[in-house]
């Protein structure tokens, strides 16, 4: 694929996944807004345009013309960067998505995926866990004892939610390696989703081989992802009827409109990562009759992980409007002492099935891979040994092996691992 | 082109002494721990940059052991501090001098 | 390229390590701590460390330093603010830093034309990848068969650990408690 191309698919790829988020937060914002109303027996925005669905985008234009007020004694350097520190990763981890099977447009194929990082689920993972900064920044900064505790608090929940969460990402890891065309563990988005093709029965969360497993690990994910987000009923750190407005008590305009956004699009970002993680992703729940690589097979995965992170979505108000909030002792005891045993014992069971179920695809079958590949690594044939590879892989302007490293270069033999280096 | 090995490891001692040096003129114990924070991040880039040279990944697994402990070591170290800051109302590393409780 | 981003990055590194241990403010210190990890989680990406980087965002970034944060919001602490008894101690601790650096700065410098001979698992990884085998399979590998007793002893240490934070922070409610001497 020439630069050229390259650069102007990768131009229109962020513009899509940037604008979407930035379009989709308010029309979120006006959804529950309705959906909270109905559920409460009320009618909602009806005023500005049909149904009241702009509502949110005249809030938003309200917003940037209010006037800025900067309490005083706030730090100000932090008070002004928090609400930026929210939005960065609420914006990031779109990019890690994959929304739709690699499309031929003009003689190319393109990746309907920002970037497809080898590590993706971890990456998630930390931009995630950084998001928490921005709400202890502006907690910090605004010199008000009631944003300090949302700051307090939201701190000391997020480091404690993010233990169940990465436990959950692990068992869906699991499953997805038992189901992966390669066989073997992998942490890219693309493949994790590769994994789930087939049917409905192929995705994490109902796979046939984990009965329910898979289901209880998108189940922890979604309360975790709910304690992350400061969703109710984990919204604790800005629990409006003790701490007024937590850490967002002392902003205005524009700037709280940030953290809005920020919460509303971080709340999109766990939505599309379970989709992604255990709904299947872009799969749609049936074989896709479509041609591989049609423009009309990227509209259609397109239209099923917008139709997941929908219903996601949904259940995050439903939610809301159902729950009351939770003291703060018993947040953190049901992080500690329910979804962390919950979600090890949750691995422990798919650990358990992968050895006993799979023996063909265990860690000690495919390991060889691993610790045989000296010996087969490509030497040129006419070099007796292992040696002509070995200096091959001489980092340049190296002054040639040294005495010790050539014999103990080929591993052992497969089906003894583990013996390499010790 | 690729950066020369050294080029990392000349900063990784800078960073290992700017963090000795906090340790050594700072008197709060949470700026203390943080400078040894530093010193052990330095350390982690030279594994990482002898692991690159080397080829293989021993170096990023010791790094990752050294990210585990320091964990621990936090969590521990903020805990005294904690303690001690609950029972004196001040932490100034020279007001405690004494073991005695 | 590289070049360029290795000097912005140790730049960004060196500069915010100096400011942690030059700032005032301890909040300043540790966001200026978080900084400096980024930056170093930057270098590792440079040096084609993935699993390393993404590590030292959630490890120290998104852990670490948001405990640091919560024990200074908690216990609301300001900067160095008593006078030092011993102020002429500052200048000799400088000294003696630039006395370090130029040391071990000139030993790295005196070995910077030397090459080291790629190990065996050097070796090992290098064919690992050619055969597709991505970075994240092969150091999972090792940290499960060739590491696997420090790993285990590293989750002893952090269940030590938790069990002596619990114990050292636990409040002894109501009265015959060591930390309550009024």
């Amino acid at each position: 694929m020439p630069f050229q191309v390259a650069l102007i698919a990768a131009l229109l790829k962020v513009a899509l996944i940037l604008g979407s988020t930035l379009v989709v937060v308010p029309m979120l914002v006006w959804l529950e807004r309705k959906l909270i109303a109905a559920f409460q027996a009320r009618i909602g925005p009806d005023r500005v345009g049909k149904f009241g669905l702009l509502q949110s985008f005249v809030d938003g234009i309200k917003l940037v013309c209010k006037e800025e007020v900067v309490p005083n004694g706030v730090d100000r350097l932090l008070y002004f960067a928090g609400p930026v520190v929210t939005m960065i990763p609420a914006l990031t981890v779109g990019a890690l998505i994959p929304f739709g099977p690699p499309v031929k447009i003009g003689g190319y194929t393109h990746d309907l995926v920002m970037s497809d990082l080898p590590v993706g689920a971890l990456f998630v993972l930390a931009i995630t866990s950084l998001g928490v900064y921005g709400i202890v920044l502006s907690g910090w900064s605004s010199n008000n004892k009631y944003s300090l505790l949302g700051g307090l608090r939201a701190s000391a929940q997020m480091v404690s939610y993010e233990l169940p969460m990465g436990l959950c990402v692990v068992a869906a890891l699991m499953i997805a390696s038992q189901d992966s065309p390669t066989g073997v563990f992998s942490m890219r988005f693309s493949e994790i989703v590769d994994a789930q093709s087939g049917t409905i029965l192929n995705w994490t969360a109902f796979n046939y081989h984990f009965p329910l497993l898979g289901l209880l690990a998108m189940v922890v994910f979604y309360i975790c992802g709910l304690a992350e987000t400061n969703r109710a009923p984990f919204d604790l750190p800005e629990a409006e009827t003790e701490l007024i407005g937590g850490y967002h008590t002392e902003y205005g305009g524009l700037r709280w409109a940030m953290f809005f956004m920020g919460e509303y699009a971080a709340m999109l970002n766990v939505a599309s990562v379970t989709a992604t993680l255990f709904l299947g992703g872009w799969r749609p729940p049936y074989p896709s009759p479509l041609p591989a690589g049609s423009v009309l097979a990227g509209f259609e995965g397109a239209f099923w992980l917008v139709f997941k992170i929908g219903l996601v979505i949904l259940l995050y108000m439903w939610i809301r409007a159902t729950l009351p909030r939770l003291r703060y002792d018993q947040l953190m005891g049901f992080g500690w002492k329910i979804l962390i045993p919950v979600g090890l014992l949750n691995i422990f069971l798919i650990a358990g099935i992968l050895t006993f179920a799979f023996p063909e695809k265990a860690p000690s079958v495919l390991v060889p891979a691993i610790t045989s590949a000296s010996s087969r690594a490509p030497a040129p044939p006419s070099m007796p040994g292992g040696m002509g590879g070995i200096q091959q892989l001489q980092i340049p302007g190296g002054t040639g092996p040294t005495p010790t490293a050539p014999p103990v270069a080929p591993s052992p033999a497969p089906g003894a691992p583990g013996v390499g280096g010790r | 082109m690729t950066v020369p090995n050294h080029y990392y490891l000349i900063l990784s001692a800078v960073l290992f002494t700017l963090g000795s040096t906090g340790v050594l003129t700072r008197k709060n114990p949470i700026v203390i721990f943080m400078c040894i924070e530093l010193m052990l991040n330095a350390v982690n880039l030279a594994f990482v940059t002898f692991s690159r040279a080397r080829g293989g990944f021993d170096g990023q697994i010791y790094a990752m052991f050294v990210m585990t402990v320091a964990a621990a070591e936090v969590a521990v170290g903020l805990a005294i501090i904690v303690s001690i800051f609950r029972e004196r109302r001040n932490i100034d590393v020279d007001d405690v001098s004494e073991l005695k409780g | 390229m590289a070049l360029m981003a290795f000097g912005v990055l140790a730049t960004l590194s060196v500069i915010s390590a100096l400011g942690v241990i030059l700032h005032k403010s301890p909040v300043r210190s540790a966001l200026l701590l978080v900084t400096n990890f980024v930056g170093l989680a930057g270098l590792y990406l440079l040096q084609n460390a993935q699993v390393l980087a993404v590590f030292q965002i959630l490890v120290y970034a998104g852990a670490i330093m948001v405990l640091f944060l919560f024990v200074i919001m908690l216990l609301n602490l300001a900067g160095d603010t008593s006078p030092d008894p011993l102020a002429g101690q500052k200048w000799v601790a400088w000294l003696l830093g630039v006395a370090l650096v130029g040391g071990i700065g000139w030993g790295m410098w005196s070995v910077a034309g030397l090459s080291l001979p790629v190990s065996p698992q050097g070796i090992r990884a290098t064919a690992a990848e050619q055969q597709g085998i991505q970075q994240v399979q092969v150091i999972g590998f090792d940290l499960f068969t060739r590491y696997v007793y420090p790993f285990e002893l590293t989750s002893v240490l952090l269940l030590v650990g938790v069990i002596g934070v619990m114990t050292l922070t636990r409040r002894i409610p109501q009265g015959g408690s060591a930390n309550d001497r009024s």
